[in-house]
């Protein structure tokens, strides 16, 4: 797989007055022309700031170490004004919480034609609007001309949402990202929110990176997934294959700990105690999973394992699991009715 | 076999705008049992949960909660069924008084319930919910929402519940720690024995969570039995697409074809 987006060993850490917080500790991701990648991880993973990052969506507080090369070239080295002009047409986002990316004051359309409009995408008001409109029919909105008449508040979640979506790829990106983009939404909508970003994809080739919690979520969308804790990626690999033989004890915990049906209840395999918060001070030499890991032993806490393969494409940075870890994942299997 | 604990009969709700938050809603629950709500933002899940807390007046219908009608009664006469009904609110960062410490939180709250209980009791029951003694001092800021949501259910537990509402309080945590606290609660009923009334829209949750379960849209029940059924055999269309949009059908189905 030739990656059209590689990054490699980010950092990104941020001064909060005297103290210095890691947030993101060396990452590396390769992403192809058409696939989605899936950053999986609890709070204070590193996740969103990893896919902020790319964007280089920080200000001076934030310091960024490493390369993200897009076809060759670094977006880290570029000079801001170089990257701006690359952001929302090569490289382009869609926010967790539309309702915060829309302006609550402007209509719809006047915000997607200003948008056009920054990007050059239109010679006239009149042909920026007819685009805003082919854009909303894109994204699977029925009556266009209404939305664009509308507010944002006129509008229901899965549709500002849709719209999101719509200015993201109006400039038809090679590279989406998307943090979160159907944690505010309802289950039915965000089923059709998710296919969305799979037809999207089709059509242009696109390459998605997709941040979330959710290993449903990841499942349905992610070709490749990245599993980050405490600021690093422990598992990455084929979305199967990392599910359903998983080689990190984190990932294969956090499966063990979804409700499913067929445990008993009460019964939930939870991992103890809670992932560690990005400003939390982290031995450099130990496993950031150890204390919570139940496959741990003593080299746990004096050497930090780093990611080594273990299959076709598949890493994992565990010194101690050494084969597939065998978890029963009842996702899979009906429950009888008695 | 004793008469349910909470009977909710024909309620309806609707709001000065029109919507129609609960159109004759009806269910029970049984002493130390879980009923699950689950709906779609909406649906009316949670303005049946604010009546049976008594923070919403219903249009029409009948609360009875152990044998006694808690609609149409003044406030006071209700004092000692209140405390008896307790909440876990889906915010634990808001729930809680930022200038207070966690301590202070729940002494404030044992003294509006009328509940007897002192420091020795309050850290008690915060170590029951796994929290020591040295974080019941600090402030909710200065804790996670895992814990704080551990120390929302020690104050839901304070003045000796019956029923405890839980709306979507297991909805905001990460997965490894929405595990720990289902345990959790299903730890408090087993031995405390109270009833559950679990708001949610996550259906793996309140499939795990719950022996009973309610489906709700746009006010209406659409749905309603035991939770094992209607996850394997929905019999509502409504039901079955909510079912069917949740990403681990989804994979189960993709999967067996």
């Amino acid at each position: 797989m030739t990656a059209r987006l590689r990054v490699r060993d980010l950092s990104v850490s941020f001064t909060r007055g005297e103290r210095v917080v890691d947030a993101v500790r060396g990452v590396d991701l390769d992403v192809a022309a058409g696939r989605t990648l899936v950053l999986l991880g609890e709070s204070g993973s590193g996740k969103s700031v990893t896919a902020n990052a790319i964007l280089r969506l920080y200000g001076r507080s934030a310091r960024l170490g490493g390369a993200v090369e897009l076809d060759g070239r670094n977006l880290l080295g570029l000079p801001a004004s170089e990257m701006r002009r690359l952001r929302g047409r090569v490289v382009s986002m869609v926010p967790q919480d539309p309702s915060a990316a829309l302006d609550p004051l402007r209509r719809v359309g006047d915000q997607i034609v200003e948008v056009l409009g920054l990007w050059g995408m239109a010679r006239s008001r009149g042909a920026a609007r007819r685009i805003a409109a082919e854009q909303l029919e894109r994204v699977g909105i029925a009556e266009p001309e209404r939305v664009l008449r509308s507010l944002p508040f006129e509008l229901s979640g899965g549709m500002r949402q849709r719209i999101a979506i719509a200015i993201a790829v109006a400039c038809e990106p090679q590279v989406l990202i998307a943090d979160e983009p159907t944690t505010a939404l309802d289950v039915t909508v965000q089923a059709q929110v998710l296919d969305l970003f799979s037809e999207l994809q089709r059509a242009n080739d696109m390459s998605i990176v997709m941040v979330t919690h959710d290993v449903g979520v990841a499942r349905m969308v992610g070709h490749d997934i990245a599993v980050m804790y405490a600021g690093r990626i422990v598992e990455r690999g084929p979305m199967e294959q990392v599910l359903s033989a998983p080689r990190h004890p984190y990932t294969a915990g956090l499966l063990e700990a979804l409700p499913t049906p067929g445990v008993p209840r009460g019964s939930l395999r939870a991992i103890p105690g809670r992932p560690p918060g990005p400003g939390e001070e982290l031995a450099v030499d130990a496993c950031a999973f150890a204390a919570r890991c139940r496959s741990a032993v003593a080299a746990c806490w004096t050497h930090r394992p780093p990611l080594h393969t273990v299959g076709s494409d598949h890493d994992a940075a565990c010194d101690v699991i050494d084969e597939p870890i065998r978890i029963s994942f009842p996702t899979l299997e009906r429950t009888e009715v008695a | 076999m004793s008469a349910p604990l909470l009977i909710v009969e024909d309620l309806v709700k609707r709001y000065p705008n029109g919507v129609l938050a609960a159109d004759h809603v009806s269910f029970s629950v049984d002493e130390g049992s879980t009923i699950g709500i689950v709906g779609e933002s909406g649906s009316g899940k949670s303005t049946t949960a604010r009546v049976v807390l008594g923070l919403e007046i219903p249009d029409s219908g009948s609360v009875r909660y152990a044998g006694r009608e808690l609609l149409r009664r003044r406030r006071s006469s209700l004092r000692d069924v209140r405390r008896e009904v307790q909440v876990v609110p889906q915010n634990p960062q808001t729930s809680f008084n930022p200038r207070a410490s966690i301590l202070d939180s729940i002494r404030f709250h044992a003294r509006v319930t009328r509940t007897r209980i002192d420091r020795a009791g309050i850290l008690e029951m915060l170590e029951r919910v796994g929290i020591g003694a040295g974080n019941a001092a600090k402030y909710p800021h200065e804790l996670s929402g895992g814990q704080l949501q551990r120390c929302a259910i020690a104050r839901a537990l304070i003045p000796a519940p019956r029923l405890v509402v839980c709306d979507e309080a297991v909805s905001a945590l990460d997965k490894s720690v929405q595990a720990q606290v289902l345990n959790l609660l299903a730890d408090v009923q087993r031995d405390l024995g109270v009833a559950y009334v679990f708001i949610s829209h996550d259906l793996a949750v309140v499939e795990h969570i719950a022996s009973d379960v309610v489906v709700m849209r746009r006010g209406r029940i659409v749905e309603s039995g035991p939770a094992a059924e209607i996850w394997a055999d929905p019999q509502h269309e409504y039901t079955r697409s909510l079912l069917d949009a949740t990403p681990e059908k989804r994979i189960e189905r993709a999967l067996a074809s």
